[in-house]
């Protein structure tokens, strides 16, 4: 799916001074491209995954999914969303959890591998039967990865999802989300403050800064995969991602 | 009227269930057997008249003496009281759902919510016997109108207690209104409708009695009135005690059923 932002800007004016949460932000995905945002906190990276997400409205601009709205893709089970919060239901079981975007929405069916297909490739054949609540949190993030791919969504538009997790639990599963990615062939937004993370699993790096959020750079990571995030070329990259995310520039100067 | 048994029933690990169980089951029947065993002495001790407060004893004897008597008057109650709570139950579970649904009742709907709930019950009890006779529908209006707010008030904080991260899940597939309360409002609304219920399950009967009081021909409430107007304490004492324990079981019956229900807790 084509994801194109045009202009697009985010201001909260619920609250008692209005919030600029996202300035004036232009940005083309290709279809099948796996995109990581970074940045601090409050760079209005997870704003700009809402906007896209439908979960709200831009102030200003144009967001295009696929040359439709995103609410037009939201209605049509497009959009697999995935955050830091599993978000499983702790009554039903891994299966029925699994198999939810197939039992609601119905009349939006995408072609999707069946729950049990699914939980196989995340690793989960022996829980199917077993209750959310009785899983670690790497178990449950499988759950939520598996129901995101059971949408058979061709946009998947992911929150910090492994942020909670272990170190080696987070590696594991952005690993299987890349190995996934590649049977699926999916457009991927990503948003993460984890840069060996960002240059692990991306095409291309947005590189977001704070008040008002905008794009300070956009980094295309030019290395096969799997790559090593303690390989020289890796580790090149990681250090360009945080120069650009001090504000520094090539020489180590503070642009501010 | 009712003892709140409640720390008896939190273990959590099968294997210590039993350990606790008798542990528990120890304590209360200490405690409530060294109580008994003061109200007798002291009412023995000074010699207090059986007219102002009977000893456990004479009320053993009553209960014993008429235990037939005792049982049918109960069973009245105890049918009363769970017709009541199954009118609080559905009419408090319906108008919460309802008022999810429309949202632009909710005000309104909770604001005559709370005036039905303040308004005094014993008042209204006489009302209902004129309008609906000596038998037991005014009772079970009363304990409806007594059970149904709690309910009410319990089940819709229930069903908008959904956390935002299911709520952005559900929105991103799309799903209606129904499917969201389906498959996430109301299993979330379930345990808070378990909490309304071990309060209302116990107060029906308060309900049931009270109402009864107001003029019935059978039940509870109604030895209770008579033990008054020929003085017999004993009598009302032993009304009281059938109370409580038909209190403590449903309270039990409630703690039983949620066990099962709310399994995933």
């Amino acid at each position: 799916m084509k994801v194109l932002l045009e202009n697009v800007s985010k201001t909260f004016t619920d609250e008692a001074s209005p919030l600029a949460a996202l300035g004036a932000t232009s940005l083309h995905i290709a279809s099948g491209e796996f995109v990581c945002l970074i940045g601090p906190s409050g760079c209005g990276k997870s704003t700009l995954l809402r906007l896209l997400a439908d979960q709200i409205a831009p102030t200003t601009g144009n967001i295009q999914l696929d040359n439709h709205p995103p609410a037009a893709a939201r209605a049509r089970k497009e959009i697999a969303w995935m955050a830091q919060n599993p978000a499983l239901l702790p009554w039903q079981t891994v299966w029925d959890n699994v198999a939810l975007p197939l039992r609601v929405n119905r009349q939006h069916h995408r072609p999707a591998p069946p729950p049990g297909e699914l939980l196989a490739m995340v690793g989960l054949s022996d829980f199917t039967q077993a209750r959310p609540p009785k899983l670690s949190g790497g178990m449950q993030q499988r759950v939520a990865l598996a129901r995101a791919l059971a949408t058979g969504a061709p946009l998947w538009l992911m929150d910090e999802p492994f942020a909670a997790l272990d170190e080696l639990t987070r590696e594991t599963l952005t690993d299987e989300v890349l190995r996934l990615w590649m049977q699926f062939h999916p457009t991927v937004v990503w948003v993460t403050h984890n840069i060996a993370e960002a240059v692990r699993l991306a095409d291309r790096v947005v590189v977001m800064t704070e008040r008002p959020g905008h794009i300070r750079g956009i980094v295309a990571i030019a290395l096969p995969r799997p790559r090593d995030a303690t390989a020289p070329e890796s580790v090149a990259y990681i250090r360009e991602l945080r120069r650009l995310l001090r504000g520094e520039d090539e020489a180590g100067r503070n642009r501010k | 009227m009712t003892l709140d048994i409640s720390g008896l029933f939190k273990m959590a690990t099968p294997g210590s269930q039993r350990a606790a169980l008798r542990r528990d089951g120890l304590s209360v029947l200490l405690i409530v057997g060294t109580a008994l065993v003061l109200w007798e002495i002291i009412v023995r001790v000074r010699n207090v008249p059986v007219y102002l407060i009977p000893a456990p004893s004479v009320i053993a004897v009553t209960l014993w003496q008429q235990a037939g008597y005792y049982l049918s008057q109960s069973l009245v109650t105890l049918g009363e009281a769970a017709g009541g709570l199954v009118l609080g139950l559905t009419v408090g579970i319906l108008v919460a759902v309802l008022v999810t649904f429309w949202r632009q009742m909710e005000r309104g709907v909770l604001a005559l919510a709370i005036l039905i709930k303040t308004t005094p019950l014993a008042a209204i009890a006489p009302l209902l016997v004129i309008w609906f006779g000596f038998g037991p529908l005014p009772k079970v209006i009363v304990t409806g109108l007594m059970t149904f707010f709690p309910v009410l008030i319990n089940v819709h904080s229930g069903l908008h207690a959904v956390d935002g991260a299911t709520l952005a899940l559900f929105h991103s597939l799309n799903a209606s209104r129904q499917e969201l309360f389906r498959y996430a409002q109301w299993p979330t609304a379930l345990p808070y409708l378990f909490d309304a219920l071990k309060v209302v399950a116990p107060l029906s009967l308060v309900g049931a009695v009270v109402a009864e009081w107001a003029g019935a021909s059978a039940g509870l409430g109604r030895v209770m009135w008579l033990a008054y107007a020929n003085f017999t304490m004993p009598a009302l004492f032993a009304a009281i005690f059938c109370s409580a324990v038909m209190g403590i079981g449903l309270y039990w019956a409630v703690i039983v059923l949620e066990k099962q229900v709310i399994f995933w807790k």
